[in-house]
């Protein structure tokens, strides 16, 4: 079956590839871009590993196809740290030992930060519906739930 | 596992998708926000050979506020109705049960017409919608009808719309004066899908009562509010016509203690509101 074209932009960089139907952009993202942060474990949107942002809110990139993605702005967590600069969120996430095997961080990092973007002093109640939609299997949530209010109060401090 | 192959089209009119629908029927499938459908391609429950992707139409409606209803389009999502300022003093149901669907990663694409479509019998939008008695609106090459949530439901997955049909258009009424809207529901750990999930609408005259989770669809029962001191009785025969069955999550007996004890709840809530 023929190939589709698409042409969309990820992490800033407008980016074009060919996809088959049934391809989801955790597909294209992993196997085709070389893009391996986000991760795959359930593919059925019940873990979050694969979150990722389109047009600024955060999904399951296991549920979108990757045709679906043309003209959209996409964004990995490829893009997270800047001129080989850490995001805060990855640096307190490291400060507060918030990950062992992480497997589920690059979900975390994606998805704590989309909160971060909205809401610069979130309660512990408003981080754990966030993040919700995303499991972890070892760290426990706490120190996860903790790394999220420390690069909140650092973003504060620095507004 | 990955989906099955499938031929792809993407659509930008309501005509388009209705002559792809009227030759395909039942191979073709409607792609809305996918949070179930790409899901079950996944697990390869769903194999169609058709998907027609409806996420880039141009001629539907998203959300309208009417005199006494609000409309929604094919494309609205679930988290712009969160997100809807008026959300609260207008369809106070919903406002209450739409943190329950699901989680922000669902609720970004998954649309509110779609979830009322694939009518899972655990679902809290199902559930309002047939609480609220909303209308739904279903177009094919034939025409187009609309159907009122009382008869849209006919079984697990299983509703009124035909193959050859789209979904353009749901009417909720809006939050009448005297009248008291609660929602409830119990699952294994938050937003997971229900076990039980209760969705009340009372006003001076009766009790409208739906059940979710338990039954293979969502259920209603009206009660007079003349009766609303033998509640516990209602509630109880109520549960037992019910022939509920154990399952992995909870014991018959249990889920008829759910309706009982938090059905009744719901009710005492919704009279609070009126
Ligand atoms: C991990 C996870 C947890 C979830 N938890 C919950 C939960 O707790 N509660 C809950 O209610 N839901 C839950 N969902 C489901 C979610 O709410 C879906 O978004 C919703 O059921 C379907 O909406 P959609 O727009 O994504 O539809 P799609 O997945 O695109 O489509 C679903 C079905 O409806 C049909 N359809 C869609 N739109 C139309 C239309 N306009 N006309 C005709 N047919 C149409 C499709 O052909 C398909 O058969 C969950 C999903 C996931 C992945
Ligand atoms: S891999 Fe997408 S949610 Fe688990
Ligand atoms: S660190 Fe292993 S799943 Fe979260």
């Amino acid at each position: 079956m023929a190939k589709i074209q698409v042409k969309t932009k990820i992490n800033g960089e407008e980016t074009e590839f060919l996809c088959q139907p049934y391809d989801t952009v955790l597909d294209v993202l992993r196997r085709d871009l070389n893009m391996t942060g986000t991760k795959e474990v359930c593919s059925t949107g019940d873990c979050g590993a694969c979150s990722i942002t389109m047009d600024g809110r955060l999904v399951c990139s296991c549920l979108v196809l990757a045709a679906e993605t043309e003209d959209k702005k996409i964004e990995t967590i490829e893009g997270m740290a800047k001129n080989g600069k850490f995001n805060v969120l990855q640096k307190t996430f490291l400060e507060h030992a918030a990950l062992q095997c992480g497997i589920c961080t690059p979900g975390m990092l994606v998805a704590a930060k989309s909160l971060l973007e909205k809401n610069t002093n979130p309660t512990e109640t408003e981080i754990r519906y966030w993040l919700a939609g995303n499991l972890c299997r070892c760290t426990g949530y706490d120190k996860i739930v903790k790394a999220v209010q420390a690069a909140a109060e650092e973003i504060r401090e620095n507004a | 596992m990955k989906p099955c192959n499938f031929k792809y089209i993407k659509s930008s009119s309501i005509n388009e998708v209705l002559d792809v629908l009227d030759i395909h029927g039942e191979k073709a499938q409607i792609l809305a926000g996918g949070q179930s459908l790409i899901s079950m391609l996944n697990m390869r429950i769903a194999n169609p050979e058709i998907i027609i992707d409806i996420n880039f139409l141009k001629d539907v409606i998203s959300l309208e506020n009417k005199d006494n209803t609000i409309e929604i389009g094919p494309l609205f999502r679930q988290l712009e109705l969160e997100n809807w300022s008026d959300l609260k003093s207008k369809l106070p149901l919903i406002y209450q049960s739409i943190p329950y669907v699901g989680q922000i990663q669902h609720r970004a694409r998954g649309t509110i017409l779609g979830s009322i479509c694939h009518g899972d019998p655990t679902s809290e939008l199902p559930l309002c919608f047939l609480a609220l008695n909303g209308k739904i609106y279903l177009k094919s090459k034939k025409g187009l009808r609309s159907i009122s949530a009382n008869d849209f439901y006919l079984g697990p997955l299983l509703t009124s719309k035909n193959s050859n049909e789209i979904a353009i258009k749901l009417e909720f009424p809006t939050k009448k004066e005297a009248t008291g809207y609660a929602f409830n529901e119990v699952s294994e750990k938050y937003s997971d899908y229900a076990i039980a999930s209760f969705a009340v609408v009372t006003d001076d005259n009766k009790i409208r009562f739906t059940l979710g989770g338990i039954p293979s669809k969502p259920t209603v029962i009206e009660w007079d509010m003349k009766n609303f001191e033998f509640i516990d009785e209602l509630l109880n025969d109520f549960a037992w016509n019910l022939d509920i069955e154990d399952d992995q999550h909870a014991s018959a007996t249990y889920k008829r203690d759910l309706i009982r004890k938090v059905g009744k709840n719901t009710i005492l809530s919704s009279v609070k509101n009126i």
